[in-house]
């Protein structure tokens, strides 16, 4: 069974919805990057963070209505509702929708502002509302009550393999006949206390990622968040692509025997550790967009949307800031996501 | 800036309600129900708000009930209890 991707509801740097996505492919926008001051031991440091532009959620919950939900939520629920709008469906059955998602480190700086509020000011400082909204499963609930669904709903973080799991989740949910259609939703919010891991790690060293330096520490964090709406193959669907292949944990071998003449786009985020394991895949086709929406464990669901693009504008966007040219896509596309040294996931794209 | 204006103020920012200002809450205005529309989570939220902002442990219900009657009560309650004001 192929899952077949309908609708895509991007919000990150670059703007929120598939359009602000693709002028982004275009080179007609530039994301949105903001300086912010992390203190360490040896003085502050300034590091360039990728962030969203969420705009356009009042469009489809009234403002009142939000405000016990938290920005990580709403950006999920704004790319939720951008993806519905996309594919251009009603929902006839609710209880046939099903909502996964997937993030690898959750609604951070809500997380962090509740454990604060308790160290500063022990359990009566604890907000019910904080506490609501840092479970990793907030955002997921908030779009089932939403928009009333009934279906299954679940929540996996699993670091680099969150994307995987998610899609396999939907895949099973698909091919069970429990749901027609399934939500499948990816993010990670940033916090300073990402940024302070980050610039531990040598982050920030330069003002912009090269992802396509696998030489040199260029990695920038990230936020954003990113929802497909998905179903089951059927041949007369309009939509973007069709998932024909999800693969696991696979080693260099297996991922060089896999790709063919097919365009390659890979999560690198400029992080020397992954750059490692890409350079010894050695293909000329290898591509990475992180450079349009920063780097965070489930960015690799924005190469997928970048790969969607693709598919349906029949072309290859050049890589941002490389001064190529589009050109012609001819078959399929292979999305590789790095997940420890010399492991990937693959993805493929039809 | 009087109590008053400043609890305004606290409540509008922290519950996040949207579309209010604070000249438009009357300090004897019902906080709850009919009056601002505040709820039961709310009132745990106000809880906080008191620790955090002016070191005070509310922790008995019926105190708490009369001093979230409204913005006076609620001034009259902190001038009583608290050394931050």
């Amino acid at each position: 069974m192929r899952l077949a991707i309908l609708g895509i509801g991007p919000v990150c740097a670059l703007g929120s919805g598939i359009q602000s996505l693709r002028t982004g492919l275009q080179g007609k926008v530039r994301p949105n990057i903001e300086e912010k001051i992390i203190p360490t031991s040896h003085g502050e440091k300034m590091l360039p963070v990728y962030q969203p532009v969420a705009e356009g959620l009042d469009r489809f919950i009234p403002k009142r209505a939000l405000r016990r939900v938290d920005p990580f939520t709403q950006i999920a629920l704004l790319s939720t509702y951008l993806a519905i709008e996309d594919a251009g469906i009603a929902f006839n059955d609710k209880s046939r929708v099903g909502v996964v998602f997937g993030s690898g480190y959750g609604p951070t700086r809500t997380t962090f502002k509740f454990l604060d509020n308790i160290i500063d000011d022990g359990d009566i400082g604890a907000s019910p509302t904080h506490f609501a909204n840092s479970v990793h499963n907030a955002p997921a609930s908030q779009v089932s009550i939403f928009l009333g669904l009934t279906g299954p709903c679940s929540t996996i973080t699993c670091f680099e393999h969150t994307l995987s799991n998610v899609l396999v989740t939907a895949w099973d949910w698909l091919n069970q006949d429990v749901v027609d259609y399934v939500l499948v939703g990816l993010g990670d919010e940033y916090c300073d206390v990402l940024g302070f891991a980050a610039v531990g790690m040598n982050a920030g060293r330069t003002k912009d990622m090269q992802p396509m330096n696998f030489n040199a520490c260029t990695f920038l964090p990230g936020e954003g968040h990113i929802t497909f709406l998905i179903a089951k193959d059927k041949s007369h669907q309009e939509g973007y692509a069709k998932i024909s292949e999800i693969r696991m944990r696979r080693d260099l071998e297996e991922v060089k025997a896999s790709i063919s003449n097919d365009p390659v786009i890979i999560n690198a985020s400029g992080n020397l550790q992954q750059g490692k394991s890409f350079l010894k895949v050695q293909q000329k086709q290898l591509k990475s967009y992180s450079n349009l929406y920063g780097g965070f464990p489930t960015s690799s669901a924005f190469d997928l949307a970048v790969g969607c693009v693709s598919m349906k504008d029949r072309k290859i966007y050049p890589v941002p800031e490389s001064q190529k040219k589009e050109v012609k896509l001819e078959n399929s596309i292979i999305c590789l996501e790095f997940c420890r040294e010399d492991e990937f996931n693959i993805y493929k794209l039809e | 800036m009087s109590l008053e204006l400043d609890l305004k103020k606290l409540i509008i920012e922290e519950l996040k309600i949207e579309d209010v200002e604070p000249e438009d809450i009357g300090d004897e205005d019902a906080l709850f129900g009919e009056g601002l529309g505040l709820d039961s989570l709310d009132a745990v939220e106000l809880v906080v708000i008191l620790k955090k902002h002016y070191k005070i442990d509310l922790e008995d219900m019926e105190k708490a009930r009369a001093a979230f009657a409204s913005i006076k009560a609620l001034a009259a309650y902190i001038r009583e209890n608290s050394e931050v004001q």
